[in-house]
C-alpha cells in the first residue's frame, strides 16, 4: 500500500532528522575528550609484590622514572624501575640490582642520567648487615656503574647497620644521608647507638673518607636529606632528641653544617627546630628546597597525649650557612582529619595556582592506610586543601613521593594493595587541588 | 440452609441469564430471518421497525452485523442515504473487520462500504523477554600499562515494555512504548600484572522509550513486520561486584580470590543515552487483536564510562573513611569507554483500537476493477 501523499514530507523531515542526530551525537574513539590523560591511577607491577618509593619528573620529554622494589615470588628483593610518560602511557619497566635491595630514592645525576640509592644486605657477606648501594643509571634506565658500601668496623668489633634514606646529586658527586647503628659495640664511648649517616662519592662512586657519620650526641639519630650550601659547606638535615652537650630528652628537627670538602664541621653550625617541652616530639620525615633560599622541612609532631600533627619548619641559606629564623615550627592541623594518624615521606614545591608546598604521607592505622596528600601555603602554617586516597579501611595503601608538574597537575607515586596481599606500585595523577578530577 | 440458598442463587444466576440470552438470541435469529426474506419478497417498508427490539440489545455481535447490513440495502433500496450510511456504521461496529464482497453483497452496499473504514488508528501493545547485552570498546583502559587479554561475556537479561502504534495506513504506522530493560554483561581480564585475573559483572536497569517507524509486509491472520528508528536511554541503575583472583606467582596453581559485595556503579555510568534500533517479527491474528512475537536489535550511540567516576576521592563519613574508588585500589578493576548493543527477544499482546468512521473521500476505484478481476473486498 502506498503512504498517502500528505505523509511524505514528515517521514521525509523524520529520516532527515534522525540522519542528523546519528551522524552529530555518535561517539566513536576519535572524539573521545581525553580525560583519562588528565588524571589517573596506575597498578604498574608483575608476578609478586612492586612497592612505589620515588619519583623523578623529566620535563624534556615530558616522562617520569619511578623507582620502587620488586619483591620476587621467591623473596628475593630487586629495585624496580619503570618509566611513563606523563599521560600515564608505561614506556619501559626493568629490574635491577641484587637479590635483596630495598629501592630508598632518585635522583637525577649531573652525568645527564640517574643515581638511585637503595639499602642492601648480603648474608653470604663479610659484613652481612644492611649496607648503602649506589647505582647509575643512565636515562633510559641502563646501569652503568654502582657501588655497595658498608662502614668499616668500628673499633675493629662491629659493622654498622646502614640505613640509607636519600642521596643528594652534585655537580661532583653524592651524598647518601641516613642513620647507621651498631649492635653490639656501642659507639663514641658507649652512649650512642645510632647516628647520622653522611657518606659522600665521587662522580665515579668511590667513598670520600672523610664522610662517615656524625655522631650528635644523641640516642636516636636519623638523617634525612643533605642540601649544599655553598661551595664548601653541606647541612644534614634530621632529627634527634639530644643538644650538642648531651641534655634533652624530646625530639626535634636538627641540622648540622660540615665542610664539602674534608667533611670536617658541625661545631656551632648546627640547630634545632621543634617544640622544646618533654613528651613533645618532632621527627622529621621530608625536606624540599624551599621558596627563595633555604630549605622547607616535614614532620610530625607527637604530643603527650598520642595525639599526632603534621610539622613543619623552614630555615634560609645566608652566607652560605643554614639558619633558622626561630626555632619555632608549625602544627599542621586539618580540618576533619583531625584524628587521622598522618605520617608525612615526601615534600616538594608548589609553583602554579597559590604558591606552597605539597605534602605527601599516608594516613589510617594499621590495615586502614591510605595515602593523603595536602597543599600548605609558603610558611607552612595554613591548609589549602587535603585529600585521601586509597581503599579506605579495606587495605594498606602507602604514599611514596609527591612531584609537581609544569601545568599544576600532581604526580604521586606510592603503594597500592590490591586484593588480599599484593603489592602493585601505585602511579597517580592528579589536578592542582589534589582531586582525580579535571584540572 | 439460608448460606447455601444464597450460594444456589447466586450459581444459578449467571446460569439463568445465558439460558435467556440464549433463548433471546433464538428468537431474535427468527426474526432476522423473518426480515431477510420479507426483504427478498421486496417488502422493504417496516424492516427496521420489525427487528427493532432485537436491535436494542436482544442480537449477538453476528446477528447484529448481518441486520444492520440488511437495513443498509434496505435504506439504499429506499433511496435513504443517511440511514443507509448510519446503518453501515454500525455494521463495522458490530465487527470492525468486516469486508463487503462483491460477489456475495449487493453492488450498491460495496460502493456504500467504500465509504467507511474501521482500520484502528492506535493499537495497545505490551510485551515482556529476554535480552542479551554485546559490549562495544570504543577506547580500551589500561589500569597495568601493559596489553591484557580482555574478554566480554554475554548474560541475559530481561525486559517487559507497554506502548501504542499510531496506525497511519495498513502497512505504515508510528509507534512508540516505555520499556524497563535489565541488562548485564561480564568482563573479564586475564594477567593483569602477569598472573592476576579481574573480573567485573554489570547488572544495568535502564528506562527506554523507543520512536520506530513500522511497516506490515502483509496482512491478514499472520502479519510479519519490521521496524527501525531510535531509542532515548536513562540508565538509572548499574552495580557490580568486581572481583580480583590474584596468583602469587606464574606457577602457582593456588588462587586467592577477593570478591566485592554488589556495589553501585552509579557514578561510573552515564546516565542518558540512545541508541540506534532496527526489528521485526511476526503478529499472530487472535480473534480482533494480536500475539506478536518480537526481535530488536539495539545499536548504542553514546560512550556509557563516565570517566569522571573512574576514582573519586575517599571521603570521611562520620569516623568512616569511605572509599569509592576501591574497585580500582582493591579490585583492580578498571573500565573501558564503551557501548553498549542490544539483542531482545520478545512476545506480546497487541490489542487494536478500532475506530469505525467514514472517510472523507471514498475509496470507489477499485470496487469495479476488483469485480473484473474476480476479487472481492478492497
Amino acid at each position: 500500500m502506498v503512504i498517502s501523499r500528505r505523509y511524505h514530507i514528515p517521514l521525509a523531515l523524520l529520516i532527515a532528522g534522525l540522519m542528523i542526530i546519528i551522524a552529530s551525537s555518535c561517539d566513536t574513539e576519535n572524539n573521545l575528550k581525553p580525560v583519562y590523560e588528565d588524571y589517573y591511577v596506575k597498578l604498574f607491577g608483575e608476578e609478586g609484590n612492586q612497592e612505589g618509593v620515588d619519583l623523578v619528573v623529566n620535563e624534556s620529554d615530558q616522562t617520569v622514572l619511578l623507582l620502587g622494589t620488586s619483591t620476587e615470588p621467591s623473596g628475593s628483593k630487586r629495585l624496580f624501575l619503570v618509566k611513563a610518560d606523563w599521560a600515564g602511557n608505561l614506556i619501559w619497566k626493568r629490574k635491577l640490582g641484587g637479590t635483596n635491595d630495598i629501592a630508598k630514592d632518585i635522583e637525577p645525576s649531573a652525568d645527564g642520567g640517574y643515581i638511585l640509592l637503595a639499602e642492601t644486605r648480603d648474608l653470604l657477606a663479610e659484613d652481612p648487615t644492611e649496607n648503602v648501594k649506589l647505582i647509575r643509571i643512565t636515562p633510559e634506565g641502563e646501569k652503568t656503574d654502582s657501588v655497595v658500601f658498608g662502614t668499616p668496623k668500628l673499633e675493629g668489633a662491629d659493622y654498622g647497620i646502614e640505613k640509607p634514606h636519600s642521596v643528594t646529586a652534585m655537580d661532583d658527586g653524592y651524598i647518601v644521608t641516613g642513620a647507621v647503628e651498631y649492635n653490639t659495640v656501642e659507639a663514641d664511648g658507649g652512649l650512642k647507638k645510632v647516628s647520622y649517616l653522611k657518606l659522600k662519592f665521587g662522580l665515579d662512586l668511590v667513598w670520600d673518607p672523610g664522610f662517615w657519620f656524625y655522631n650528635s650526641q644523641a640516642e636516636f639519630s636519623v638523617g634525612v636529606k643533605t642540601v649544599r650550601t655553598s661551595d664548601n659547606r653541606v647541612y644534614t638535615i634530621g632529627s634527634d632528641n639530644k643538644d650538642e652537650q648531651g641534655n634533652g630528652s624530646n625530639y626535634n628537627f636538627w641540622y648540622f653544617g660540615f665542610d664539602y670538602h674534608g667533611g670536617e664541621g658541625s661545631g656551632s653550625r648546627h640547630n634545632w627546630v621543634g617544640v622544646d617541652m618533654p613528651g613533645h616530639d618532632e621527627i622529621l620525615s621530608a625536606v624540599c628546597p624551599s621558596f627563595g633560599s633555604g630549605v622547607f622541612m616535614v614532620g610530625v609532631h607527637n604530643d603527650p597525649s598520642g595525639r599526632s600533627d603534621i610539622y613543619t619548619a623552614q630555615a634560609a641559606i645566608d652566607n652560605g650557612e643554614l639558619v633558622r629564623r626561630d626555632n619555632s615550627g608549625n602544627i599542621i592541623t586539618i580540618p576533619g582529619n583531625e584524628n587521622r594518624l598522618i605520617n608525612p615521606v615526601s615534600v616538594c614545591r608548589a609553583t602554579r595556582g597559590q604558591p606552597g608546598y605539597l605534602i605527601l604521607g599516608t594516613e589510617g592505622v594499621e590495615g586502614a592506610h591510605n595515602m593523603w596528600l595536602c597543599k600548605v601555603n609558603v610558611t607552612g602554617e595554613a591548609v589549602y586543601w587535603s585529600s585521601i586516597f586509597g581503599a579506605a579501611d579495606r587495605n594498606d595503601d602507602k604514599a611514596g613521593a609527591v612531584a609537581e608538574l609544569p601545568d599544576g597537575h600532581i604526580l604521586v607515586v606510592g603503594t597500592v594493595n590490591v586484593g588480599v596481599s599484593n603489592l602493585k606500585m601505585g602511579f597517580f595523577k592528579l589536578n592542582a587541588a589534589g582531586k582525580f578530577a579535571t584540572q | 440452609m439460608g448460606r447455601r440458598l444464597l450460594t444456589l442463587i447466586f450459581l444459578l444466576l449467571p446460569a439463568s441469564c445465558l439460558v435467556c440470552y440464549a433463548q433471546k438470541s433464538d428468537d431474535c435469529e427468527i426474526i432476522l430471518n423473518q426480515a431477510t426474506e420479507e426483504v427478498n419478497a421486496g417488502h422493504f417498508y417496516g424492516i427496521d421497525s420489525l427487528m427493532a427490539d432485537c436491535l436494542k440489545g436482544g442480537f449477538s455481535r453476528e446477528q447484529r452485523q448481518r441486520a444492520y447490513l440488511l437495513l443498509a440495502q434496505v435504506y439504499l433500496l429506499l433511496d435513504d442515504g443517511e440511514k443507509a450510511e448510519a446503518a453501515y456504521l454500525e455494521v463495522l461496529r458490530a465487527n470492525p473487520e468486516f469486508v463487503t464482497d462483491p460477489s456475495r453483497d449487493p453492488i450498491d452496499v460495496v460502493y456504500l462500504s467504500k465509504k467507511f473504514t474501521a482500520t484502528p488508528i492506535f493499537s495497545l501493545f505490551g510485551r515482556i523477554g529476554g535480552n542479551t547485552t554485546f559490549v562495544n570498546v570504543l577506547r580500551s583502559m589500561n589500569l597495568t600499562g601493559e596489553p591484557i587479554d580482555t574478554k566480554y561475556i554475554l548474560l541475559p537479561g530481561w525486559s517487559a515494555a507497554f506502548g501504542a502504534n499510531w496506525n497511519i495506513s495498513d502497512t505504515w504506522s508510528l509507534g512508540t512504548e516505555l520499556q524497563y530493560a535489565h541488562t548485564a554483561y561480564r568482563k573479564e581480564q586475564y594477567g593483569l600484572w602477569s598472573t592476576s585475573e579481574a573480573i567485573l559483572q554489570d547488572r544495568l536497569g535502564w528506562f527506554n522509550i523507543p520512536v520506530t517507524v513500522n511497516y506490515n509486509f502483509s496482512t491478514g491472520r499472520i502479519i510479519p513486520y519490521a521496524y527501525a528508528g531510535f531509542s532515548i536511554n536513562y540508565l538509572f541503575s548499574s552495580k557490580a561486584n568486581p572481583t580480583l583472583n590474584d596468583k602469587p606467582s606464574t606457577e602457582s596453581e593456588s588462587v586467592t580470590p577477593s570478591e566485592s559485595p554488589i556495589v553501585k556503579y552509579d557514578y561510573k555510568r552515564k546516565d542518558w543515552n540512545w541508541s540506534a534500533v532496527a526489528g521485526g517479527g511476526i503478529r499472530y491474528k487472535l480473534g480482533l487483536h494480536y500475539l506478536l512475537a518480537d526481535v530488536r536489535y539495539t545499536l548504542g550511540m553514546k560512550n556509557v564510562y563516565d570517566y569522571k567516576g573512574a576514582v573519586h576521592d575517599n571521603t570521611l563519613t562520620g569516623n568512616a573513611l569511605v572509599s569509592s574508588g576501591e574497585s580500582v585500589f582493591r579490585y583492580g578493576n578498571s573500565d573501558d569507554f564503551f557501548k553498549l548493543n542490544h539483542l531482545y527477544f520478545t512476545i506480546g499482546y497487541m490489542h487494536q483500537l478500532y475506530n469505525p468512521r467514514k472517510l472523507k473521500t471514498a475509496r470507489t476505484g477499485s470496487v469495479l476493477r476488483n469485480i473484473l478481476r474476480g476479487k472481492s473486498g478492497d
